[in-house]
Formats: structure tokens, sequence, C-alpha cells
């Protein structure tokens, strides 16, 4: 899948989850600080994407996801394994 | 009134609700809903018995250690520990490797059962406890023992860790006595949450409860719950990860929920959403960290939602005051005491607590203990309160310096103000709760606040999601301190 295409999905669903405008979200955002996401949010969004890409996502790698481009890194590199 | 472990798992769980549905959980398909009945737990128990007394010599006072999300085998692992004679030490998988590090040298466990999962440092932990580690289901080969009552009714049987205020966690001794003082206060909540279903959703006949149990069970708050829903027969509703809130909602129907303040959020937003469906009809959230904002409580219990509170904390065994009076003026409060403690808000309105609640004291860490429980066997909370015309307490504020977070967490200043120090361009720093962030303010040259930012940014990617620095005010002067010298926190 292409990144530009990750990209819009994750913004699509910060958008049903957290109900942020894609206007207001790039890359670089930083997800509890600029888009002011609970830690019950990240992982709502965490479990959305891995129900939309077909993959669990260890443990571990969820303390890694601090921008919108981390998230988008790791779907990259993992999605369709 | 059942008083002890061994009363709970022969006679309730054994002879009263053998048939009942103890534990269900969503097996690994994701799909799949397992139930445990109480008579498989029970055997499963005595099987854990035999394992722990044949693979700890000399078991009597010795620690097992349980560290695993929540599941199953966590239950009959903390029983089946008690009534081998050893002490239950409940460990929050998720943290740091020195915060490990630390919390395992102090308790020393003879094993460690575990889930096998890394959540960051399994190889620290191989490293250093390889030998004592176990699986979660280690025990499931042995034969079931025959059960005796070993435990000593005042002595230690288990030890859980709450933040310190230096930065170190200390670990709470809670006796049998503890728990059972709690499980009958929390018990006759149970009969009040018949009361509310009769008369609120008469057409449902099924009297036998459930409970989503998704807050951690090291955590007193979930842990006690395996006392108290065995007491009635009631079930655990388990789930594992907080990803899978609304996937295992939506499997397990469930009544009751104990919530942390996000939780709680999350609940409030899918009924004003329209999303209520996907919470499959749970209706009694019970929350726990006593900041939750009183409108939204008001408007959930309008919806047909039975509101509770609890407050209270580990070093009382989870016990304190509970509220569920549903009218706007009491919902907020954290309840009106009753007689099964003694209360009083001391001179500097700090609530403290008295009664067969209270801890045994902070294990290995007298000074600390006597900080907190004084010589007429009061304990000091450290929160204050207020009580308003009908007897009601409100919490208004800490007086320890310790930030409680939106998902019911606790985190020490001076833990993440220690790692900031490392920043070469941070001359000063503190760390305080802003609105519900945790924020740190620096004072570093202005030149240098991009440095410190990319480094709080870094600093952030070591820790648990709970305890990141979310906000950052920076500060060209030196920070404000007290007459004494000591950084000014407020």
């Amino acid at each position: 899948m292409e990144r530009t295409e990750i990209v819009s999905q994750i913004l699509a669903i910060l958008e049903d989850v957290a109900e942020i405008s894609p206007d207001d979200v790039n890359e670089n955002s930083v997800l509890m600080d600029d888009l002011d996401l609970s830690s019950m949010e990240i992982l709502t969004v965490v479990a959305d994407l891995e129900e939309t890409f077909g993959l669990r996502i260890p443990e571990k790698e969820l303390r890694n996801f601090v921008t919108v481009s981390d998230l988008a890194d790791y779907l990259a590199a993992h999605a369709g394994e | 009134m059942i008083n002890t472990v061994y009363e709970l798992i022969t006679d309730v769980m054994a002879k009263q609700y053998p048939d009942r549905v103890a534990f269900r959980y969503v097996a690994a398909d994701g799909k799949t809903v397992v139930e445990k009945t109480y008579a498989q737990y029970v055997q499963d128990i005595r099987r854990a018995v035999t394992y722990f007394k044949e693979n700890i010599p000399d078991i009597k006072g010795k620690r097992v250690g349980i560290m695993s999300r929540n599941c199953y085998e966590y239950g009959v692992n903390s029983f089946g520990a008690i009534l081998a004679g050893a002490v239950v030490v409940t460990i929050n998988q998720k943290k740091t490797w020195p915060e490990l590090e630390y919390e395992l040298g102090l308790a020393e466990p003879s094993l460690i059962v575990n889930d096998g999962i890394d959540y960051g440092c399994r190889p620290d932990i191989e490293a250093a406890y390889g030998d004592k580690l176990r699986p979660m289901d280690a025990f499931k080969d042995s034969a079931p023992a025959e059960l005796v009552d070993c435990v000593g009714h005042d002595d230690l049987m288990v030890l859980m860790f709450t933040s310190g205020t230096t930065g170190r966690s200390k670990a709470v001794m809670l006796s049998e006595h503890n728990f059972f003082t709690t499980v009958e206060c929390q018990v006759k909540f149970g009969d009040a949450m018949l009361d509310y279903k009769h008369e609120h959703m008469p057409e449902d006949k099924d009297d036998v409860l459930s409970n989503f149990a998704i807050l951690p069970l090291f955590h007193l708050g979930t842990f006690i719950c395996l006392f108290v829903w065995a007491c009635k027969g009631w079930a655990l509703n388990l789930s594992a990860d907080i990803r899978d809130f609304y996937r295992d909602l939506g499997l397990m129907h469930s009544d009751a929920i104990a919530v942390a303040p996000m939780l709680m959020e999350a609940i409030y937003k899918d009924v004003k959403r329209g999303r209520r469906a996907r919470l499959n009809g749970v209706w009694n959230p019970c929350g726990s960290s006593a900041m939750f904002d009183g409108a939204m409580l008001a408007e959930l219990a309008q919806q047909g939602m039975m509101i509770t509170q609890v407050y209270g904390m580990t070093e009382t065994c989870g016990d304190g005051i509970i509220n569920y009076e549903q009218d706007e003026k009491h919902i907020r409060a954290v309840g009106k005491p009753d007689d099964h403690a003694e209360y009083k808000l001391d001179e500097t309105g700090e609530i403290c607590i008295r009664g067969g609640c209270v801890m045994l004291g902070y294990y290995k860490d007298p000074e600390a203990t006597a900080e907190v429980l004084d010589a007429d066997g009061w304990f000091h909370t450290g929160d204050l309160a207020r009580v308003d015309e009908d007897g009601f307490y409100y919490i208004t504020g800490r007086k320890k310096n310790i930030i409680i977070l939106d998902n019911g967490e606790n985190v020490s200043p001076e833990e993440l103000e220690n790692l900031l120090s490392k920043c070469e361009a941070v001359k000063e720093c503190i760390v305080r709760e802003k609105g519900k962030k945790i924020c740190a303010v620096i004072y570093c040259g202005e030149a240098d606040q991009q440095t410190v930012r990319d480094f709080i940014t870094e600093t952030n990617r070591t820790l648990p999601l709970y305890k990141r620095m979310s906000a950052v005010e920076f500060s060209t002067e030196p920070l404000p301190r007290t007459g004494t010298g000591k950084l000014l926190r407020k």
C-alpha cells in the first residue's frame, strides 16, 4: 500500500475516534501533544488500524508511536506481511 | 459472612456455585468466548497449590510474583499461591526495567509466573530472573491438592506496589483481614446493584451479574474483584488489552465495568454520539479516581446508567467510601462514610481512616510506614476533602506530591524530573499536572528550547504511554522556590 494511502487511513480513523479534522493533522503531529489524544484514544486508533490492515502490533512497539509518522512508518513496513 | 480465602474457595466456589461461570475471556482467535466455571477454577487452584508447594521448598511466607496481563490463570495462581502458604506479589508488567529491577529486588520472589510477552524489557528480565520465570499455566499438569487453611488472618498475604513520593515505588503489605474487610463492604454494594437493576430493568430476570475487568489485575481495584465477585458467584469478563476494549465488550455482555476516567469519558462519548450499542448493555460504570466531572456523571445517570464511585487506595485495600447516590447533588461525591471503618478529617482537611482495611505497612520500609500510619492506628491518606451538609465527602486535592492521571495510574514527578535532568540544556525543571496532562516546566536558555523539546520527545519514547510528558512550558528565568529553597510545585 502506498504511504499516502496509509496516512489517509490514519487520518480517517483519527477523525472517527477523536473527531479531529484531517485538515488539522500532518505527519509530524504528535499524538498526545498536538492532537491532544488520551492514551485510550491512541489505543483505540491502534486497534482500528490493526483491524483495517489485518495485523497485530507487538506490545513493545506501542511505545514507539509518538507521531502520526511513526504509525505510518510501522504500517508501511509491516502491512501485508 | 465469608471471612477467609479458604472458605471462599471451599464453601462458596466449590459448594455454592460450582456450575456458575467464574470467568469469560476471548480466545486467541479474537472471536470465541471461553467460559470457566467455579468448579473448574477450584480444581485449577488446587493444582496450583500443588505446583507451588512442589517447586518452592519451605514455601511459608515466600513470595510468588505474578507478572501478567489479565487472564484466567491470574486468579488461579493468586489463590493457589496463597493457599500454598506463599505471599502473592502483583507486578505491573509494563513498567520499565529500572522500576522492575527495583521492585523485584525488594520482593525477592522465589518464582515469577508471567505471560512471556515482551513489553519492552523482556531481555533484562530473562537475564536477571530467567531461572525463576514460569508460564502462567505452569500448574496445569500438577495433581489437585487437598486444601488446608494455612493463612494467618493478620499475616502478610499480598504485596502490591504503589507510587512513592521519592520516585521509588513502595510495596503495600496486605493481610487476609484487610481483604475481607473490603470484601464485606463491596458485597453489600453488589446487593445495591441488584436493587437498581430490579427497579430500572424489571424485564431482565437474570440476577447473576458480570463485571468487565479491563483495568489491570495487578491493581487492587481489579484484584479485589477476584474476591468480591466470587462471593456472589458472579462472573468476571476479562479483557487483556485496552486495545480490545470494544471487541471484548461486544463479545461479552457485562453489567458492571470498573473504569478509570479515560474509560468513563469514552463511555460518555459513545452515549453522546449515538454509539451506545457497542457498549453491549453495560449499565454500571464504577469509577475510583474521585475527580470526575459531575455534569458528565449526572448525564450518564439520566441516560440509565448506575454511576458508582469508590474512594479507596492500595493502602486501605481498596476500601474507603463508596457512593451510589444518583441525584445530581451528590453524584460527584465519593460517598458518605458508614460505620464499617472510622473516618475523620484532620486539622489540614486530610482524610484519615482507621479500621480493618488499613494495611500492615510498607514492606521493609518502617520510615515510610510511620509517615502515614500514626500511633493511634489512623492512616493518613494524603487526600484532602470537604464534607457537605448531608455528610458526603468530596475530594478537593492532594497533599502528597503524586500526579494521578486520567487512566488512574499514579506517577511520581520526581521520577520524570530525574530523567529530564539528564539533558544538559535543562537548568531546572519540575513536572506537574496541567489540565489532564503531565506538564514539564523547564528553565533553560531560549536557544536551547528546541533541544529540550527534542529530548522530551525522545524520553517519551522510552516511557509507557501513560507516563509521557505531553505538555511543555519554558521559563527563561529560574523557577520559583519555597522559603526553604525547594522548587515550588504549584
